[in-house]
């Protein structure tokens, strides 16, 4: 079988009563986007002022789309009962000009220890940690530049409190990242900053889910997903995948066929869906599938959390092994239509609530994300934050925006995505080269992945000797056993099922060509290689192999 | 063997208080990937298991700041003195070349492998560990276990875990330790309970109440909460009306510098209260942003502490409820919003080591790990680069950290700022409470044909003589104790001294005031009362004869104009004679029936961050 394509590039004829937006037609360009920006109230960037996407979309957006559908049938009480502040009474005082304010318990800014801030970054275009060293650039923000007019961003605001959806300045660029990307097409959509999509996931389970409930993902998923559901009283069923991950039809099925008194629960209504670089599968769901799944999701009235860390993560197409490489996108169009669509794009109906996050393409420690969703489901979310986690932190919100909007700009973020893109194609490509060379095809089989950090290396179970004298998780415990001995590590694909209590058919391994040195992978996929063909019972062909290569590492 | 070890074995264990935890948080594992960690370790292995990106790819190369020496703020001596000395010129005063600064940077990579004391971008922006980034956590449990706190009476003493701030530490306190309720879907004896002061930080109920929790107040006096009387804690828990639900097992209290009050709490008082806790099994959830703001000079006895903490400054400072916790069922919440700066969304928890796991596994599950430019730039402002290391620079002047009395240093200079601002604002606040009508006849007649209800014929008489003015009318309009502690001064309203008690009602005059205030002349904004009012009753009945002053926030040398602004919009609001008036003020919020309350809780969401 020959891989899929790594890029999707769908035609946009074949939905039914679904418009999705060519990408070439996107309202805005990324080199564009500052020019068109609208002349704002210089109040809007002061301490701990509100801040709402709809002041940073473009008119485009706005104009003629739908507005989302509600979602009131599917809020928790404790969400409905989370209490809206009209703060508009208050915002008009707080307005007039030279009133000082005895009443907020903020802290001066003359206490914080910090006069300025700089860090050394990539200019646009030289983006390597080598090329940084030479050509870096030192970027600083002031203490009180907003005052003094060299920015709109400065210690003395983004260091002290700030409202829930994070500050105004770091919220525009997201609201125009959100929609140079993803142009979503109904009309009050709207972004609010998270600290990150394991707590935005947190807080969506709250938002929509009561003890008892279960939700739907993927048969394999990320573990964590489900150890955030599972205190909370969430139950999580799975739907069965292929290599392109969640299949409509199991979705379907499951759905219709659900029975509430055999179940104990209510049919459930939550989609969560790592749709590209799914962790652990590696799988992508291109984009014909994404809009049967949002059809069925449609019908049986669902809501989609779609969990996207790796969305950027999409590589170029694998050529295989000593093939040419597929040249770099050209230009900014060329790569973003080169991604696949996100749900968020497909959304006509506003039952998407999309989670971003900057920890694999910026750095996980910056704690900052964002939400994406209809209008209600924000607000509902800057609710429960307020009294959580509240926003992100002002240090990283500064940092991202000097980074971000200031110094590189829409287009230079593009830029450094498809560097990125690059990069883990090349990661990919070590991993996927070592496999072919390393590993015994008649018992592990894997698909390339197309996006994200994960290789899931599938073990043809049923040609081990002991099968089926020995179970699956036995096997599976024997080869994990094996490979450590051998000196590699991979994660057990047991650890990622949705359901434990749910009898599996399959045994995969997961592989991860993200962090580790070119050298590190090849000789940990060689090791691995070798703990598989030991407890097959096969010969070791590899040791020769590493006889000739065993220099290299 | 020294006596503290001997000590230490005395020491009862903390009591066991699993019951009080809550379904989810009982339930909690910990990360079944976790199980995976100790194959990380094997040396040589190829790792090929973990989810890690590549630190690589962060486009950062490092992180510098210029930052504040340590005693960049002069601080006030630690005994009451008279008169006080707090007055004198600090360093920062001098506008012309800004005060002495270091250089704290944090490298891309640190040239040391010991993780407690690596302090760089490569592990600080990675994925963390839920605890705190190590080199920070291990200086905020030595420095909380053994300056803050030297003496925590439970055998081997407390744990810390790092949160993104009191707000999330609060948050994931409520929910390690209640179980949510919902009216029609659980039985009311579930429904469980917070108690907090009568006058409380709204945002900490604003957790609570969607959970379905009972907020249960409790009477204050100056120091803060109170244990007997009326009201007082003991009555409360005592004569619980289990018709509401079941007895509550959660107490909120900020204790020092309460806000909004500025209650500071006794060591006796804590005892008192900690016993009831003890009786009744409450656990008391301490928010103490602004235990190092305690002022002497309002301060008539200096409390000794059981054990020293190394520090003249944090010894003459009131003991958190940890110093009297020998049962473990105190958590503390601690932060650097205060001393740092807000945008940091750093904090930590302190508690006994079994309800600080729960927390951990609460944490790995939600926020994971609070921002690691602010952990690391933290990290390296007070500990500075491993020896030897020249990689990273600390925020001394030599480029070592501020360390643990740099960092003491800084927290008595801040004391010595706030200090000053609150005795000057308290000066002010203090030559306005009263209200002298010494008469132009023309006004005082008028009015004395409008007061026949309340003044009395003698005194109508004597307004009437116009050659009288030996008479002198005062009324006092408003009163305040000067705070021992916190941010904040409490300002009670006598509307019944305003001339127009009579006609129109004070919650409407208070209104009105408060408005008033926003005038071109005056410019101020201050927090009503209301917003602060933990129930129905006290917002109803009370809470419009108070508002909140914050002397911490505005310019320094705006501090005396603005409360000057505040005296007198007072006084010339204390001249309105017409009901006319007051409607005029009103006029914006008449529009909507119940604008003045929707308005009052806007108001909190914007100005009422702590």
């Amino acid at each position: 079988m020959s891989p899929p394509s790594a890029v999707e590039v769908e035609a946009v004829d074949d939905t039914t009563g679904v418009t999705i937006p060519d990408p070439f037609s996107l309202p805005i360009k990324a080199n564009e986007i500052h020019g068109r920006r609208r002349k704002t109230d210089k109040s809007q960037w002061m301490l701990a002022a509100p801040a709402y996407s709809s002041s940073f979309k473009s008119n485009s957006s706005l104009k003629s789309k739908p507005k989302a559908k509600r979602w009131d049938h599917r809020l928790t009480l404790e969400s409905h009962s989370r209490k809206f502040n009209s703060i508009k009474q208050a915002a008009r005082f707080l307005g007039k000009p030279g009133i000082i304010s005895l009443g907020g318990g903020l802290p001066s800014a003359e206490y914080f220890p910090f006069e300025d801030l700089s860090m050394t970054v990539p200019s646009i275009g030289a983006f390597s940690e080598h090329e940084t060293a030479e050509s870096g650039v030192v970027i600083r923000a002031g203490k009180h530049d907003l005052r003094e007019e060299k920015s709109i961003a400065d210690i003395s605001t983004l260091f002290n409190y700030g409202q829930a959806m994070g500050s105004a300045q770091l919220l525009r660029w997201i609201t125009e990242h959100t929609e140079l990307v993803h142009a979503p097409p109904y009309a009050d959509w709207s972004c609010n900053m998270s600290i990150g999509s394991t707590s935005a996931l947190e807080m969506a389970f709250r938002m929509f889910c009561e003890r008892g409930d279960y939700i739907i993902s993927e048969e394999y998923t990320f573990a964590s997903a489900v150890e955030t559901a599972k205190p909370l009283g969430i139950n999580v069923v799975g739907i069965k995948m292929d290599a392109q991950g969640l299949l409509p039809e199991d979705l379907d099925t499951v759905l219709r066929e659900w029975n509430p008194a055999e179940r104990g629960a209510k049919k459930p209504f939550v989609l969560y869906t790592v749709p590209t670089g799914q962790n652990p599968t590696g799988a992508t769901q291109g984009g014909q599938r994404r809009r049967a799944i949002y059809r069925v999701c449609q019908k049986h009235d669902l809501y989609i959390l779609e969990d996207e860390p790796y969305y950027f993560l999409q590589m170029q197409p694998y050529t295989g092994a000593n093939q040419p490489d597929v040249p770099p996108p050209k230009n900014h169009e060329e790569f973003l239509k080169a991604l696949v669509p996100s749900y968020l794009r497909l959304d006509v109906d506003g039952r998407v609530m999309r989670m971003d996050s900057f920890s694999k393409v910026v750095a996980p420690g910056t704690r900052v994300g964002w939400i994406t969703a209809s209008e209600q489901i924000t607000e509902r979310y800057r609710m429960h934050a307020d009294t959580s986690t509240q926003g992100p932190n002002g240090v990283s919100q500064l940092i991202l925006f000097k980074l971000l909007d200031e110094h590189w700009g829409h287009s230079g973020y593009l830029d450094w995505l498809i560097h990125i893109r690059l990069e883990y194609t090349k990661r990919r490509d070590v991993i996927l080269d070592a496999c072919e060379k390393y590993l015994p095809r008649d018992v592990v089989s894997w698909q390339p992945p197309m996006a994200g950090m994960f290789h899931w290396l599938r073990i043809a179970y049923e040609k081990h000797p002991h099968y089926p004298q020995k179970s699956i998780p036995e096997i599976e415990e024997e080869i994990f056993m094996e490979s450590i001995e051998q000196g590699a590590l991979v994660m057990r694909g047991s650890w990622f099922y949705a359901q434990n209590d749910v009898e599996h058919d399959t045994l995969f391994f997961r592989a991860t060509y993200a962090a580790a040195p070119f050298e590190q992978i090849q000789e940990g996929i060689r090791r691995f290689g070798d703990a598989v063909r030991i407890s097959f019972g096969l010969e070791l062909e590899s040791r020769e192999a590493n006889g000739t290569n065993g220099n290299k590492a | 063997m020294s006596t503290m070890d001997n000590m230490q074995k005395e020491l009862p264990e903390p009591k066991d208080l699993s019951h009080h935890l809550s379904r989810t948080t009982r339930n909690r594992q910990a990360s079944s990937i976790k199980q995976f960690y100790k194959y990380f370790s094997i040396p040589g292995i190829g790792q090929l298991a973990g989810g890690l990106p590549n630190n690589n790819y962060f486009p950062f190369d490092d992180l510098e700041a210029r930052t504040a020496l340590p005693d960049r703020w002069n601080p006030t001596p630690n005994i009451p003195i008279d008169p006080p000395s707090g007055k004198s010129k600090d360093k920062s005063k001098d506008k012309s070349k800004g005060p002495p600064e270091s250089h704290t940077v944090v490298p891309k990579a640190a040239n040391t492998t010991d993780v407690l004391k690596r302090i760089d971008l490569a592990s600080a922006l990675q994925y963390g560990t839920a605890q705190g980034y190590p080199p920070l956590y291990q200086f905020l449990r030595q420095f909380t276990t053994q300056n803050l706190h030297p003496h925590i009476p439970y055998k081997d003493g407390a744990e810390i875990i790092l949160t993104c701030g009191s707000t999330d530490g609060f948050s994931k306190c409520i929910q390690a330790l209640n179980n949510e309720w919902s009216e029609g879907r659980d039985p009311i004896e579930e429904k469980e309970g917070l108690l907090c002061e009568d006058y409380a930080y709204m945002n900490a109920l604003q957790t609570a109440n969607p959970r379905g929790m009972n907020i249960a107040p409790v009477g204050m006096d100056d120091e803060g909460m109170r244990a007997e009387g009326p009201g007082g804690l003991n009555d409360v828990l005592s004569n619980w009306n289990y018709a509401k639900g079941k007895l509550p097992h959660l107490m909120y209290t900020v204790t020092i510098g309460q806000n909004p009050t500025s209650g500071t709490l006794s060591v006796q008082r804590r005892k008192e209260i900690y016993a009831l806790c003890a009786k009744y099994d409450v656990i008391i959830i301490e928010d103490d942003p602004y235990w190092y703001l305690q002022y002497p000079s309002s301060k008539s006895s200096v409390p000794i502490p059981q054990k020293s903490s190394g520090f003249a400054f944090l010894d003459s400072l009131v003991p958190s409820y940890l110093s009297i916790d020998y049962e473990g069922r105190v958590l503390r919440l601690d932060t650097f919003s205060k001393t740092v700066a807000p945008g940091c969304r750093l904090g930590w928890i302190t508690g006994q080591p079994a309800l600080i796991e729960r927390i951990l596994r609460i944490t790995e599950c939600s926020t994971q790990q609070p921002s690691g430019f602010v952990q690391s730039m933290i990290a390296e402002l007070i500990m500075g680069p491993a020896k030897g290391d020249k990689s990273g620079s600390g925020g001394a002047k030599d480029g070592h950290g501020w360390d643990v009395e740099g960092w003491v240093r800084w927290l008595e200079g801040l004391r010595g700022e706030y200090q000053r601002r609150m005795e000057d604002m308290c000066d002010i606040l203090d030559r306005g409470k009263t209200l002298v009508k010494s008469g132009r006849r023309k006004s005082l007649s008028g009015l004395a044909g409008n007061l026949s209800l309340e003044a009395s014929p003698a005194a109508t008489e004597a307004l009437a003589n116009e050659d009288d003015w030996s008479v002198i009318e005062t009324a006092k309009i408003y009163d305040f104790i000067r705070p021992l502690g916190g941010m904040f001064i409490w300002v009670r309203f006598d509307f019944t001294s305003h001339p127009l008690a009579s006609k129109v009602l004070a919650p409407r005059l208070s209104r009105a005031l408060w408005i008033f205030w926003t005038f071109p002349q005056y410019r101020v904004l201050v927090s009503p009362g209301g917003i602060f009012g933990a129930s129905d009753a006290i917002r109803e009945q009370d809470a419009h004869n108070c508002f909140r002053l914050c002397f911490a926030a505005c310019p320094r040398d705006d501090l005396k104009d603005i409360s000057t602004r505040f005296v007198k919009g007072v006084q010339n609001f204390w001249r309105f004679k017409k009901v006319s008036d007051i409607d005029e003020l009103l006029k914006d919020e008449d529009d909507g029936t119940a604008a003045g309350l929707d308005a009052t809780a806007g108001m909190g969401a914007l100005i009422g961050f702590c």
